[in-house]
């Protein structure tokens, strides 16, 4: 399935948050959405899942706007991880991840066993096998973004957007979140995922967005994207550039002042 | 934290702990009734004083406390759901202070001297009002909102009781707000009943399909709207459940503090904090305390007969406290 997202624009206080931005994204590809704070990237995503409204522009799923899609359709088509990863209620791993099959069953009915397979897959997939009886409130960070990671793979949708998979883990855990990404749009699903490590950026997706004051300033491979002009002139910093192997690699050095 | 029972076996628990409780709420009384007498007079179907005090006082009480009980307990499970706080309580969206007011006025005017039927119906009305203002101020989406609404209009109400037990012409009227407004299922009748129930069905109902979506509520509205839940509907059955059932309970027992705050709460750790299993347990949890705290009421000797709403607060504060101190990281998260 496509997500194509047309000339999406936001109106904020001051100036728009998002000024006609248009992405698409294809199944089987992982799609970084990068740019320094504020560039408007939590928006898009949250415009593209229907949780915020757009003042102008449209989104469309295979062509078919999601305005014109039930809450339940949208649901099953796009799975979310938002960037707040609070759980209100002491739940256990398991029951969290079960969440994400709520599109797939009506009433009052129990979960199917189509569902059940979906939970112990999602749960397999982010390697939280072990954690499925634990209660939510006693895992580490890591733990807990794993688990709400295989909440939204649970939903098994054609696509997921998640709004900074990686921030707060320590390096083996945003290897691992990044590897997950990887693997998951490797099986076929189209993932877009806001980022704010530039090195993970250059070296995971296949295509970057780089977004800036709301205007899309770049799109397509990172090398392409996270080049030294536009390091200097949207992140207004200096990177240092080399390759392991044939693998390019970006590590943010300095301020420019 | 620990869950000993199965969901099935705790529902079993709770049903057999309502339906004991509905049984001492028939046979303790002034005028006591034994067992036996109980069956003698279903067997016989003759009329008689015991069958009167049975059918006509006994029956509709213990009917209307497993309602009442159950409808404080049930949306007070619903709203904390939905306002993902355990501190909510059917009081804090305001329904049961604009219900009390729209008795209160009933009273205040002499009409439910002539019309008695006016004092539930007055006050009915007033929380669907209260209901409607509270919509039409909160923002969708916006838990907080709402609380800040609810409150205004709760203390709105609170202030206008206060006049109109200030401004009242004769003791006696503002006597009777005042025993009213404390709570209590004395002396009602069957009519009573049947004027509450439609509205408690169809709060009830509201309230059941809350369910799911509250589960999908626990990871927070943005997870819940991405799942395909819609907010604002989600918030009228939340609202409008609370204000069907409450208000309908309160339009008949006056101001109920304290079961619909401390039953879900209790409840809670025992079906695995999953909001859509608290609420047919809190419904059945809710029962079974009323219909206990309305026999205490009349167990407990006192010159007149106590108010329900003075035993519930009294007896369940402090153990509320004492939960409350004894696990401070189990109950907080």
């Amino acid at each position: 399935m496509n997500l194509e997202i047309e000339a999406i624009s936001v109106a904020g206080p001051t100036r728009p948050i998002l000024d006609r931005v248009s992405l698409t994204l294809r199944p089987g590809e992982l799609v970084g959405l990068v740019g320094p704070n504020g560039a408007g990237k939590s928006t898009l995503l949250r415009v593209a899942v229907g949780v915020q409204k757009q003042d102008a522009g449209r989104v469309l799923l295979d062509g078919r706007p999601i305005s014109r899609m039930s809450g339940r359709q949208r649901a099953r088509a796009l799975a979310y991880l938002p960037q707040d990863r609070r759980i209100e209620w002491p739940l256990t791993s398991r029951s969290v991840v079960t969440l994400g099959r709520y599109p797939h069953h009506n009433g009052f009915s129990p979960p199917a066993e189509s569902s059940m397979r979906a939970v112990d897959k999602a749960m397999h997939a982010v390697d939280a096998d072990v954690l499925a009886d634990r209660n939510v409130t006693v895992l580490s960070g890591g733990e807990r973004t794993r688990v709400l990671l295989a909440r939204a793979l649970a939903v098994e949708a054609p696509l997921l957007l998640a709004d900074e998979p990686v921030a707060g883990l320590d390096p083996y855990h945003q290897l691992h979140v990044m590897e997950i990404l990887r693997d998951t749009a490797r099986l076929g699903t189209g993932v877009l995922a806001v980022l704010h490590d530039l090195s993970l950026a250059m070296r995971y997706p296949d295509r970057l967005v780089l977004l800036c004051e709301g205007e899309v300033i770049a799109d397509g491979p990172p090398r392409d994207v996270l080049t030294r002009r536009n390091l200097e002139q949207v992140y207004r910093i200096s990177a240092v550039h080399g390759m392991v192997g044939d693998l390019d690699y970006l590590l943010p050095w300095s301020r420019l002042t | 934290m620990v869950r000993a029972w199965s969901y099935p076996s705790l529902l079993a628990g709770l049903s057999l702990a309502t339906l004991l409780a509905f049984a001492c709420s028939l046979l303790v009384g002034p005028s006591g009734i034994g067992l036996g007498e109980l069956i003698a007079v279903l067997r016989s179907g003759e009329t008689s004083t015991v069958s009167l005090i049975l059918w006509e006082i006994r029956l509709p009480r213990a009917l209307l406390g497993t309602l009442i009980g159950a409808s404080l307990a049930l949306s007070g499970a619903s709203l904390q759901g939905y306002l993902r706080n355990p501190l909510a309580e059917p009081g804090i969206i305001g329904v049961s202070n604009a219900s009390a007011l729209g008795a209160v006025i009933a009273i205040y005017t002499g009409l439910s001297l002539r019309y008695p039927l006016t004092l539930p119906l007055f006050a009915i009305a007033a929380s669907l009002i209260a209901v409607l203002i509270l919509q039409s101020l909160a923002h969708a989406g916006r838990s907080l909102t709402l609380i800040l609404a609810g409150v205004a209009i709760s203390s709105l109400c609170g202030a206008l009781t206060s006049l109109a037990l200030s401004l009242s012409p004769n003791p006696f009227a503002s006597l009777e707000i005042v025993f009213w407004l404390l709570g209590s299922i004395t002396d009602r009748s069957m009519t009573h009943l049947w004027l509450m129930l439609p509205f408690t069905v169809v709060g009830w109902s509201l309230l059941a399909l809350s369910a799911r979506p509250l589960d999908a509520l626990s990871l927070g509205a943005e997870t819940a709207i991405s799942l395909g839940i819609d907010m604002s509907r989600l918030r009228w059955l939340v609202t409008l459940g609370t204000a069907g059932s409450v208000g309908a309970a309160t339009a008949v027992s006056g101001v109920i503090g304290f079961v619909g705050l401390v039953v879900p709460h209790l409840l809670r750790p025992l079906v695995g904090y999953q909001p859509s299993r608290l609420l047919p347990a809190s419904a059945l949890g809710g029962a079974a305390l009323l219909l206990t705290a309305d026999v205490l009421v009349r167990v407990i000797a006192t010159q007149s007969e106590l108010r329900l709403g003075v035993v519930t607060a009294l007896i369940g504060v402090p153990f509320f406290f004492y939960l409350v101190t004894r696990s401070k990281t189990a109950y907080i998260s």
